[in-house]
């Protein structure tokens, strides 16, 4: 028996290392991993509530909720809980989860794209991978998969990889392993982690792609095992008192709806509602082509009108005050921004942002009431002396006093003083166009300074 | 179930410990059902296949050694015992033809009646070949044969025999096994013995190694080349060619050492079925050590009752040349394979052809037969040949390997071996590296090997640090190449 043992202890000093990369894998997640995986991890976090926060608004949903839905400007009290790729399933999870650990929110909007209504492309290479639910709530799932026999999560393999996964052994963790080098990818997952806490779990596409993909819908139809999850989501929100919103989510003008598919979506939340009186379902109108990064994610262009749209209908859910918190957010969105009508569309948005414009072109107040002109937004020429001509001020139409601490100071030279007690000398004129410098009134920085030049008769972003 | 899957590594060590659990009795009859698993883990329906070849093969050597025992008169014996042998292979090759070269026929068919103007238009049968059909098939055969000539007694303990036909080590890409070898061994029960454990385990270890790490590493490289052969030209393919030689070897010699580890931690001795074969020096010398268990079979059940090379010499070319093409269709049901083994037919009676010349060539410029340089060239010249048949083995269509041939001889490329040309094959620099690594560890290997050392007595032998630095060596390279796993081994489409 002593020799068996011995042996025994000799065939797993073999298989150490084996051993030890799953340790390691299991414990250092944000070393290797991808981007998308600490976002998991975050959203984990925040459902166990270890932020310390609770919120009264939650959106759940995918990708194409992640993307639509802007937290910072939605309310102080918004998070954005959708994780990319997942479906109803996860969702669920998700709420029972939050739950466990948080207060219920008042109100829930939950979007998803068709696609996810129908399979699951992501179960096993980011769920799974994450490790964003227990090993019990992911058993639960293949349980209910097999039972559904939905072949995009439930395979004959799936048990081992269950076990691949929750033991996080090498198989499945290699290659990010060998990807992610030794702990090289830790400070970049800590950076990105930075800015689902900053955007409130929006993290998907923060930037501009202009390709929509146009689609022709032909017919609406919901797999068994999501439609299962959909309505145990449904009725966990009405056990707990949870408003719920169900929102379809802005598709491209260009694409197109049969009669068939109309009829199907219609005839399928008409069957929600009657078992869940409570719920409002909303089929939001088509937006431009050009606010979409492909055939249904929202830009983040198309992201803000949205959500503005969407805080309007719904003023109920939402304040209409700015913490600190949603506007570090939102100077993010400033830095990214690279239009100058989008960016006067962020001013219109948020009244606690000013912009001080310097124009070299000369004709900016007229361009500005013919382009540029929104409701929220007053535009105030300086009226400087010659020497430091063609300087105005967007702010906030109700709050026109904010920010008046500008003046001329020396050749070229525009002192501003923003309100954190710091003076900026600013120079704009060296290009020829308009030069722009967003200040955040409420913490009185300088959250950045945007360049555009005049070219055919446009105003486009410099370098 | 593959042995380089998750299901394999749950499923041996739990049919290893109920089986030196149980009592000697039992243990077969666990094997059998753990071979029956193992198999119906594929397809549940084609363990009928399997059953009903074990059990036309069981009752037909029965009765071929009763016709023998109980007739008096030779001659009917003779005649009774032929009847019976040839309705049984016939019933099995029958299972083999329709399930792996029925729509192969049909193709030739339909082809050669075109040719007459006549359109067949018989829809092709959709069936899904049985995994391992060849190897269990001609295991059987092998048995009956060996029972017809009376080299072996015929097996009365069905479940024995059962096994012997489905042990899972070997039942899907072999060895293909003999009765005096496998079925001998299965009638004592085995107990657990550490030593014999610890080197069935350490014989996995290393197929695991050639399969994980050099092979599927190497089929990357061959897949992204030969998926799109077009967009390659010259040392490209050449490169290819040669990654291809390397990653069947590996692949093949890697189920086949999995195999035989995993029957040793079970106490059962299979057969070798490589020895070095690169190092052969001649064609003829590469098939007694290629695919051994395989060669072997037709070499006692077809080439030697075809009349061998007892005979005129046009009739042992004959006897080479349709063991060898048999031998390649065996391999698969496409004109690749028949003509894959058509040219290794021709190489041998090639080689045999210019035997003399050679000798007579040798002997004026003195050449040392023994000399280093000389068996090296020998060497280098049965890999080219060896490695051009490959050619035919793995593209797709004969045009495509008659493109890739022929293109392989523009070597106006050979300078991307300076530079990073190499890496813009499918593998990159970290995994082209690892292989390095890999291959060298497979040529000392075979080159201790060759020299007569036994390269798992030498490193028992050595100090623990040393040992142990190997094995975690071993196992990281493995881990490292997990990302790469999960593709079939290339000899169970046979």
């Amino acid at each position: 028996m002593k020799n068996k043992i011995i042996f025994l202890i000799k065939c797993i000093m073999v298989m150490l290392p084996f051993i030890l990369i799953s340790l390691y894998a299991r414990m250092n997640m944000m070393g290797y991993t991808d981007e998308e995986a600490p976002y998991y991890l975050w959203n984990r976090e925040v459902c166990q509530n270890k932020t310390g926060h609770s919120y009264d608004v939650l959106i759940l949903g995918d990708s194409e909720a992640n993307t639509a839905y802007l937290p910072e400007v939605l309310s102080d009290s918004c998070v954005n809980l959708s994780l990319g790729g997942t479906t109803p399933m996860e969702n669920y999870y998700t709420l029972k989860e939050y739950l466990k650990y948080n207060d219920a929110p008042k109100a829930v909007f939950i979007s998803f794209m068709d696609f996810h209504f129908q399979t699951s492309d992501c179960y096993w290479i980011r769920t799974m991978y994450s490790h964003r639910y227990s090993a019990c709530d992911n058993w639960e799932m293949l349980q209910e998969a097999r039972r559904h026999d939905e072949s995009s999560i439930w395979s004959e393999s799936a048990y081992l990889d269950w076990i691949s996964y929750e033991l996080f052994l090498p198989d499945k963790y290699i290659a990010s392993l060998s990807n992610g080098g030794f702990n090289q990818r830790l400070e970049g997952n800590t950076g990105t982690r930075y800015f689902y806490d900053i955007h409130d779990g929006r993290y998907i596409d923060r930037t501009v792609k202009e390709a929509p993909i146009i689609v022709d819908y032909h017919s609406f139809f919901v797999n068994p095992l999501f439609d299962d999850y959909y309505r145990k989501l449904l009725a966990l929100c009405a056990e707990n008192g949870i408003h719920v919103h169900l929102v379809k989510l802005p598709l491209p003008a260009s694409d197109t709806f049969s009669e068939e598919y109309v009829q199907g979506f219609e005839q399928y939340f008409e069957a929600v509602k009657e078992a869940f009186p409570g719920v409002t379902v909303d089929w939001w109108d088509s937006y431009e082509d050009r606010l979409f990064t492909d055939s249904c994610h929202l830009n983040i262009h198309g992201a803000l009108r949205f959500t503005r749209e969407l805080k309007e209908k719904y003023s109920e859910d939402f304040n209409n005050t700015y913490s600190g918190h949603q506007l570090a957010g939102m100077d993010d969105y400033f830095s990214i921004e690279n239009h100058l009508d989008e960016l006067i569309n962020w001013l219109d948005a948020c009244p606690d942002y000013a912009a001080v414009v310097c124009d070299t072109v000369g004709d900016f107040p007229d361009r500005y009431e013919r382009d540029y002109k929104r409701p929220n937004v007053a535009l105030t020429d300086c009226a400087f002396s010659d020497r430091a001509a063609g300087i105005y001020v967007l702010e906030d139409t109700a709050d026109r006093a904010a920010f008046d601490q500008i003046f001329p100071d020396g050749d070229e030279l525009i002192s501003i003083y923003p309100g954190d007690g710091t003076c900026y000398n600013w120079n704009p004129y060296g290009i020829h166009g308009v030069n722009v410098l967003v200040i955040n009134t409420s913490s009185g920085e300088i959250v950045c300074e945007k360049k555009f030049l005049y070219i055919n008769d446009e105003f486009v972003l410099q370098g | 179930m593959l042995f380089n899957s998750g299901e394999f590594l749950i499923f041996f060590p739990l049919v290893v410990l109920a089986y030196y659990v149980l009592p000697g009795k039992l243990k077969n009859s666990w094997l059998l059902i753990a071979s029956y698993y193992f198999y119906m883990s594929w397809n549940a329906e084609y363990a009928l296949l399997l059953l009903t070849s074990t059990l036309v093969t069981y009752a037909g050597a029965l009765l071929l050694e009763r016709i023998r025992q109980k007739d008096e008169d030779p001659g009917h014996a003779g005649h009774l015992s032929r009847v019976v042998l040839t309705a049984v292979l016939a019933a099995n090759l029958a299972i083999l033809f329709y399930f792996k070269y029925f729509n192969f026929a049909l193709d030739i068919a339909e082809n050669t009646a075109h040719l007459f103007g006549i359109e067949l238009n018989i829809q092709p049968f959709d069936i899904l070949l049985p995994v391992g059909i060849s190897f269990y098939i001609f295991q059987a055969l092998g048995y009956l044969i060996d029972v017809y000539r009376g080299d072996t007694r015929a097996e009365r303990n069905l479940l024995k025999y059962a096994l012997f036909v489905s042990f899972f080590p070997q039942l899907v890409a072999g060895p293909i096994e003999r009765s005096g070898n496998l079925l001998r061994q299965l009638d004592t029960p085995k107990k657990f013995d550490i030593p014999g454990v610890r080197d069935g385990l350490l014989i996995m270890l290393w197929g695991y190694f050639l399969k994980l790490v050099i092979a599927d590493r190497c089929a990357v490289l061959v897949n992204t080349v030969y998926d799109a052969y077009e967009d390659y030209r010259g040392f490209q393919l050449v490169l290819a060619n040669v990654f291809f030689a390397i990653q069947i070897y590996c692949d093949f010699m890697g189920y086949s050492t999995i195999a035989k580890g995993a029957a040793k931690v079970l106490g059962i001795r299979l057969m070798d079925n490589f020895e070095q074969p690169y190092f052969a020096e001649s064609v003829r010398e590469f098939w007694r050590r290629w695919h051994i268990s395989l060669s072997t079979w037709f070499r006692d059940y077809v080439y030697i009752p075809l009349g061998g090379s007892r005979c005129s010499r046009l009739k042992k070319y004959r006897n080479v040349f349709v063991t060898f093409a048999v031998s390649g269709l065996w391999h698969g049901a496409s004109m690749n394979f028949v003509l894959w083994g058509v040219i290794h037919g021709l190489y041998q009676i090639a080689e045999d052809l210019l035997s003399p010349v050679r000798a007579k060539l040798s002997a004026r410029f003195q050449v040392d037969d023994t000399s280093f340089s000389w068996r090296f060239f020998r060497i280098l010249k049965t890999f080219v040949l060896v490695d051009i048949a490959w050619i035919f083995f793995r593209a797709r269509s004969l045009h495509s390997a008659l493109y890739i041939l022929r293109s392989s001889f523009d070597l106006s490329n050979i300078g991307m071996l300076l530079n990073d040309g190499i890496y813009e094959l499918g593998l990159n620099t970290r995994n082209m590296n690892l292989l390095v690594i890999a291959l060298a560890a497979l040529v000392t290997a075979g080159c201790m090997r060759k020299r007569g050392v036994d390269v798992r007595k030498w490193l028992s032998g050595q100090n623990l640090a040393f040992r142990y630095m190997i094995y975690w060596g071993a196992v990281i390279m493995i881990i490292l190449s997990l990302d790469l796993s999960g593709m079939e081994f290339i000899y169970f489409q046979f």
